[in-house]
């Protein structure tokens, strides 16, 4: 399996968001795709085109059929991360032998930094999100934990909701895109068209087909499989229909 | 589509939005007091780079008639600089595979 961490240490900027859009895009070009819900909001299945109510399947329960959803399978794994004895066995670093044919995506809570720390070894890629915003700028020094930001080789960031008409996001994107460099892999803009697809229980593709973050999605996406190193001609397009069950 | 959009569309004798990008009036960015006290701070750019001599104020928000800041300093350049390095690819993991749940399961489970 192939690990991708989504986690920011500044909640709210649309990382469940954005693990449903890597993982939708992902299983449309071709890869075997898997989407854990490690947060307690448990709200990964909404942009996933699921109801509130819907149950996720649990991941302790190996023997449940997971929830799929175009061509993502869906699991629920909070309850099992809270487990003293699932943290402890992660810290002791046990050798775990990766299949690279499958991909599994991580959502992972703003707050959960031990989880992150716990899991990061194991995985390919984190994928921090930030925001054009003070918010997220004041919290990027806790990205690293103990190594400075600009040295994490697993780290990348994704720049969220951009507003070119905002100074300040647009200050900040150029900001970030200075300083970041190469770890910056992506930007998706902002447009409300998320929010009120999503309560619709639509996808963002089928809700506003004309969408101007479709693209930027697209690119996202691209960018981490190239970063994944299974970027291939052969995969099929992406149908950019992406999303909703 | 909303329906002020599809209105929009329809006066337009269009089918579909096209969107533009708003280019920033300035060519370089704001220098943001944000933005010094991350070039300043170890735990992002690490000790060596974040210990450099500036030699920029640090100059309070311009508002939109105040001529552009100046040209990027030594500082921004040394930033491209660690842009242009390459970074390391993810380290391919051996290929014998594992099923995520059986293993994440596994871990679970009450002792």
């Amino acid at each position: 399996m192939t690990l991708v961490l989504m986690q920011s240490p500044k909640g709210g900027v649309g990382t469940s968001f954005l693990t449903a859009q890597l993982a939708l895009h992902l299983a449309a070009r071709g890869h075997d795709v898997s989407a854990l819900d490690f947060t307690y909001q448990d709200a990964l299945k909404l942009y996933l085109g699921f109801v509130p109510a819907q149950e996720v399947p649990d991941l302790a329960d190996s023997t449940a059929d997971a929830l799929v959803a175009s061509g993502v399978s869906l699991i629920q794994g909070f309850n099992v991360s809270r487990r003293s004895v699932f943290r402890q066995r992660l810290s002791r670093g046990l050798d775990i032998p990766f299949d690279q044919s499958r991909i599994s995506i991580i959502d992972i809570s703003a707050h959960d930094r031990e989880l992150l720390d716990l899991l990061t070894p194991y995985c390919a890629l984190h994928i921090c999100t930030l925001m054009p915003d003070a918010g997220s700028l004041a919290v990027l020094h806790r990205v690293g934990g103990d190594a400075p930001v600009m040295s994490l080789e697993k780290t990348v960031f994704v720049l969220n909701k951009v507003d070119g008409r905002q100074r300040l996001s647009r200050h900040s994107q150029g900001f970030l895109r200075d300083l970041l460099g190469d770890q910056l892999i992506a930007s998706v803009r902002r447009d409300e068209a998320v929010n009120e697809a999503l309560a619709r229980f639509e996808s963002i593709a089928k809700y506003a087909p004309s969408s101007a973050i479709l693209p930027d999605l697209v690119e996202f996406a691209l960018a981490v499989e190239a970063r994944l190193g299974l970027s291939s001609d052969t995969i099929g397009a992406d149908a950019a229909a992406t999303g909703g069950r | 589509m909303r329906r002020d959009a599809r209105r929009l569309l329809e006066k337009l004798s269009r089918k579909e939005l096209r969107y533009r990008e708003f280019e920033d009036a300035f060519p370089d960015t704001e220098l943001w007091p944000i933005f010094e006290v991350i070039l300043r701070d170890e735990r992002v750019v690490g000790e060596g780079v974040a210990n450099l001599p500036d030699k920029r104020a640090v100059p309070p928000p311009v508002e939109d008639h105040v001529p552009p800041p100046p040209a990027p300093t030594p500082l921004f350049e040394r930033y491209n600089a660690a842009q242009a390095a390459p970074k390391v690819p993810p380290t391919a993991a051996p290929a014998k595979g594992v099923d995520l749940r059986e293993f994440f399961s596994r871990l679970g489970d009450a002792d």
